[in-house]
């Protein structure tokens, strides 16, 4: 044993283990000369739906730059980013990184509602207030009495009661069969489609359910031409849909009407299913002009991703806080509370938000749009 | 008795243990210190200068072969002083990170990753089956525990316990519809339940769909609840407490019990399957009992550590248990070396914590995972900690003789 | 009847592409005895490879559009064949004494990184892909079934390849050194076949084969994804098995077997399209347990 202790490389041992307790006690910290307040963000950043994420994090980091830069702040405001990556597990723990740094006072979050419905309640256990722009499933803020946690954007049966408005009331279509993919997304949007077809008098002849990342149609289709309905609705997103869409035409299923909702409001659709796509009708997220300020406001910041369909909602959600911050301070508990006030209201990209006592926005801007010469136009009578 | 060299004998025993028992708490003390920083390390910064360094004096050692062989003999000869301050540092983890709950949530994922793969490691390790569909037994696990808790509120102890029974069914299931299958078609029929499970539960209306199942309840002791923030000795420590101590506790039974297998006639057994199956049945060992036994052990463990999860997360989907889950669990005991419990759990943690921490490895997560299996296979076939030659001890040989 | 003819041809064109993978499957196992699982992601790799070239091609402005889908095609086939050469070299060589389930193991690996190399290295890659090719739209129609150009061209594709491979493998030097080496190894090696060059050959073999499933099922469906492989690769694999391993009639059985049952599952088993890989998969099982050699495979016998 001594021949142990004589050796040098002992030494080295003790000497490494001396120095990394003495690094570890000194903390080698430089004070921050401004105080930070953070604002999370969790979004889908990297999969299958990251672009959405990202033009909602660059919408996001463009309000709190203006807000910096507005000096209407004593304090620096930060933008903490996180990634989901679309999956709840992650989600939960982006959720718990934020909520445990205290210096995090609200978060936005989630585009994908799955992940938004496992999360609710971690920011309900830390009691910090949780904005969500973009996620869709009506449980998401009915399913729970959490007032923490608010949506400023319509959610599914909103979107399905404006869009049936028109082609079944309007336009009279009364034949539909309905193609949904399996995921929460998709199967909602079946239930309320159907239940408010119902409603209206509609008749559904057929129901299919595809998984996600389905390319063969055909067999459905195939099935769903010997029954002969008026319309076709589909349940899902863009890929899918364009690739269903353009199907139909080769099945020479044309003249039969392609209906979706927010979930198809993607350019990509149109570029999918190229003329194909013609005349297809959705209700779509609010379109922004070329001249509103968010717009202009965007491209001037230099963002080299597009905005996408959340990135208005992203914006003001920020808002939001940011309103909330002026109001009552960086306190968590004051925003949760002056948010879930029912007086609340605000003005912002999207035109005005209020809440109902759910924290669901009853307003959130829809507008309905066609396609046209492969573009999204509005539709008009 | 007052014999001067007894004791001076004696003395020199005692010597010899303190010096034992010195380098356990001083190598114990240097890797759990490791493992707190590293989990605290936020981007790249100063402290991952700690890390080179112990790094760089553990290469320096391996050419001074003695001080190693001193280690391990210290550690092998007070072997139940080595494991009992291990458990001590592990206990103590949540106070060090009572203002950081985040990371005790990643200790309780290292926990449950370890306890999963412990259970892959019979399979994959002791019996070499090559399953592919370890992410549906734990997700079986998950969901029975939580489908009981949530439609007929069962508590989660009865829960836990439905699980592994649920669980264990499940294996033997998948285990006699591919006793007859070895080699790449076992592995085929597990991809294909792998997919299968993955696809039912994500289309089937009980189980939620692809939605999945919310608001399990928090597991509860009495009028306890696991969601109220634990109270030890006037400090608060986080909710995330409770599940970590009782990760840690699940978690070191599972080692003991795994050790216990791969000390026993049917770890023995597991073993001659592996190395040979016409040989194994020449020495009249039942196979298919043995495939069965590993394929229902395995699947209790990758249950327990589901239910426990589901319980935690409070939710579970079927994102949480694909194909790429499986690869993960493979990925952590071919790293960690194939059929070593030691390694297996250092693999379970690194591959926990690495992705956790740098940002760069959390977005490209699978291919870090790909990488490394490829890495691992041509340059350590064996994982961080070779198997260890099986000691016996059948002619009353000392222990450390063969 | 006139939905069950047009359900065989949709099943029917679903078949020829999972034969295309699963021959793959089955050439490299008859002459490595090793599994190749990330032989699908190699597939759609070329498609992925394939819109690349044909991206840069289009750059140069003076090619006719037929010329620049020519050079695209042919292009996209060799390169893809080098990456599966390449892969060879990495992944397969260092492991030729080991045990075939590490093999398994480490190509299991390289389809990981092959598909999250897609999505992270290629432009958005994580979204799906719109595929640039596609076929004319011409399609005539008798009582009710339509019969599209497409199909007749996938058809005859399909057909021009397998009658290729096969005067390869029975009329060439190199493929009867192929022929050699998977019935016997050592017995090749002592013969003098150069193993090293064999094996790289049919690698190669395996690949191009696989580039043009890929690129065919890009303009057949239109749209490529990265993690289309893994689906594809289990697939392709479950054909390749029950057609019997090793043998390349009888991956073309087992991919067509598998298409109509999809196809079939999604169109007459109610609610049932969002689990047609599982009535596939159940019919895989079913064979392994009953039939493990496959339908034209050889029957193993357990040697001690």
């Amino acid at each position: 044993m001594k021949s142990i202790f004589k050796n040098k490389i002992y030494l080295v041992l003790v000497f490494s283990l001396i120095l990394a307790f003495v690094l570890c006690q000194t903390n080698l910290v430089w004070a921050d000369a401004k105080k930070v307040v953070k604002i999370g963000f969790i979004d889908p950043l990297t999969g299958p739906t990251a672009a959405i994420g990202i033009g909602a994090k660059n919408s996001a980091e463009l309000a709190v730059q203006q807000a910096n830069a507005s000096g209407e702040f004593t304090y620096e405001i930060q933008l903490v980013a996180e990634d989901d990556a679309s999956d709840p597990a992650t989600g939960v723990a982006a959720a718990l990184k934020l909520c445990s740094d205290s210096d995090v006072v609200a978060v936005i979050s989630h585009f994908n509602s799955p992940v938004a419905l496992a999360t609710v309640h971690t920011f309900h256990r830390f009691g910090v207030a949780q904005i969500m722009p973009s996620s869709i499933h009506p449980d998401v803020t009915r399913g729970n009495d959490y007032k923490e946690v608010s949506r400023i954007c319509a959610d599914n049966i909103a979107e399905h009661n404006f869009g049936v408005d028109l082609v079944v009331d309007k336009l009279g279509y009364k034949k539909w069969s309905s193609i949904y993919d399996t995921s929460s997304y998709g199967d909602n949007c079946n239930n309320n489609f159907k239940k408010i077809l119902e409603e209206r008098g509609g008749v559904l002849l057929s129901e299919d359910g595809i998984s996600v990342g389905t390319k063969d149609f055909r067999p459905i289709l195939n099935k769903i031409k010997e029954l002969k309905p008026e319309a076709i609705y589909f349940g899902g997103l863009t890929t899918e849909a364009a690739l269903c869409k353009r199907q139909m035409h080769e099945l020479g299923m044309d003249d039969i009407v392609f209906f979706g909702v927010t979930g198809l409001d993607s350019e990509t659709f149109n570029e999918i299913a190229g003329p194909t796509a013609e005349g297809t009708i959705i209700v779509g997220k609010l379109a922004l002009g070329e001249d509103s300020d968010f717009v202009k406001a965007y491209k001037a910041a230099g963002f080299s991703e597009p905005y996408e369909a959340t990135g208005p909602y992203a914006y003001d959600a920020i808002g939001i806080i940011l309103e909330a911050l002026k109001k009552v301070g960086p306190d968590r508990k004051a925003i949760v509370d002056y948010i879930a006030d029912p007086d609340f209201e605000y003005h912002g990209v999207i035109g005005l938000t209020k809440l109902d006592e759910d924290g669901q926005s009853v307003t959130g801007g829809l507008t309905l749009k066609v396609s046209r010469n492969g573009k999204w136009v509005p539709w008009s009578e | 008795m007052d014999n001067p060299d007894t004791r001076s004998n004696y003395s020199q025993r005692l010597y010899k243990k303190i010096g034992y028992f010195l380098i356990i708490i001083v190598t114990e003390v240097i890797i759990f210190y490791m493992f707190i920083n590293f989990l605290s390390l936020k981007g790249i910064d100063y402290k991952l200068f700690l890390f080179v360094l112990p790094i760089i004096a553990f290469f320096v050692l391996q050419r001074y072969q003695k001080i190693i062989n001193f280690v391990k003999e210290s550690h092998s000869q007070c072997n139940s002083f080595s494991i009992i301050f291990m458990i001590l540092l592990l206990i103590f983890i949540p106070f060090l990170f009572k203002d950081n709950p985040y990371l005790l949530h990643i200790c309780i994922m290292c926990g449950l990753y370890l306890i999963t793969a412990l259970g892959l490691n019979i399979q994959l390790g002791s019996t070499g089956m090559v399953n592919f569909a370890f992410a549906a037994f734990f997700g079986v696990g998950a969901y029975t525990s939580a489908l009981l808790a949530v439609n007929f509120h069962f508590s989660f102890w009865l829960g836990i316990l439905a699980a592994i029974i649920i669980s264990a069914l499940f294996g033997l299931l998948i285990g006699s519809l591919t006793l007859k299958s070895t080699g790449f078609y076992y592995a085929l029929v597990t991809m294909a339940f792998q997919i299968i499970f993955h696809l039912l539960v994500n289309n089937l209306r009980f189980t939620g769909g692809s939605g999945g199942i919310s608001n399990i309840p928090f597991p509860t002791i009495g009028k306890y609840s696991f969601s109220s923030s634990l109270n030890i000795f006037g400090i608060n420590l986080p909710y995330q407490a409770n599940y970590y101590y009782l990760v840690l506790a699940i978690a070191l039974f599972s080692l003991y019990l795994a050790k216990r297998l791969y000390n026993s006639r049917t770890g023995l057994v597991w073993n001659a399957i592996r190395e040979d199956e016409i040989a194994a049945k020449c020495q009249g060992i039942s196979v298919n009992k043995g495939k069965l036994e590993a394929s229902a052990i395995g699947a209790i463990f990758g249950g327990m550590a589901g239910a426990i999860y589901a319980h935690y997360i409070s939710f579970i989907s079927p994102e949480s248990f694909t194909f790429h889950f499986s690869v993960v669990l493979i990925c952590i005991v071919i790293l960690g070396g194939l059929d070593n419990i030691l390694g297996v759990a250092i693999g379970a943690v690194l591959l926990t914590v690495i992705p956790e921490k740098i940002r760069f490895f959390a977005e490209a997560r699978m291919l870090f995972y790909g990488i490394i299996i490829i890495a691992v296979l041509i340059f350590k076939p064996q994982g961080l900690v070779p198997e260890r030659i099986r000691k016996y001890n059948f002619l009353n040989f000392k222990k450390d003789s063969i | 009847m006139v939905l069950v003819i047009n359900q065989v041809i949709t099943g029917l064109m679903l078949g020829i592409m999972y034969a295309l993978i699963a021959s793959g499957f089955s050439l490299l196992f008859g002459v490595l005895n090793v599994v190749q699982f990330a032989h699908a992601d190699v597939c759609f790799l070329g498609a992925f490879v394939s819109m690349a070239v044909m991206t840069f091609l289009s750059k140069i402005e003076f090619f006719p559009t037929w010329l620049v889908i020519f050079f695209t095609i042919i292009f996209a086939v060799i390169i893809t064949g080098i990456i599966g050469t390449i892969i060879e070299k990495i992944c397969v060589k260092p492991f030729r004494k080991s045990p075939g389930l590490i093999i398994l193991l480490s190509t299991v690996a390289v389809g990981f990184i092959i598909r999250e190399g897609i999505k992270i290295f290629y432009p958005s890659g994580a979204s799906p892909k719109f595929f640039p090719l596609s076929f004319p739209q011409w399609a005539f129609s008798m009582g009710g079934v339509t019969i599209r150009f497409s199909n007749i061209m996938i058809i005859i594709i399909a057909g021009i390849i397998y009658f290729l491979l096969s005067l390869f493998i029975n009329k060439t030097k190199i493929g009867l050194q192929i022929r050699a080496t998977s019935q016997n190894v050592e017995a090749a090696q002592v013969l003098g076949i150069d193993l090293d060059k064999i094996f790289m050959i049919t690698f190669f073999l395996a690949s191009t084969i696989g580039a043009v499933a890929g690129i065919l099922n890009g303009m057949y469906y239109n749209i490529v994804k990265f993690d289309m492989g893994l689906m594809g690769g289990i697939i392709g694999f479950s054909a390749a098995v029950m057609g019997g391993l090793g043998n390349i009639y009888g991956a073309i059985i087992g991919g067509l077997i598998l298409g109509i049952v999809e196809s079939f599952t999604m169109a007459f088993v109610p609610g049932g399209s969002p689990y047609k890989e599982i009535f596939a998969f159940i019919v895989v099982v079913l064979f392994l347990l009953f039939k493990p050699s496959g339908i034209l495979g050889k029957k193993v016998i357990e040697k001690v």
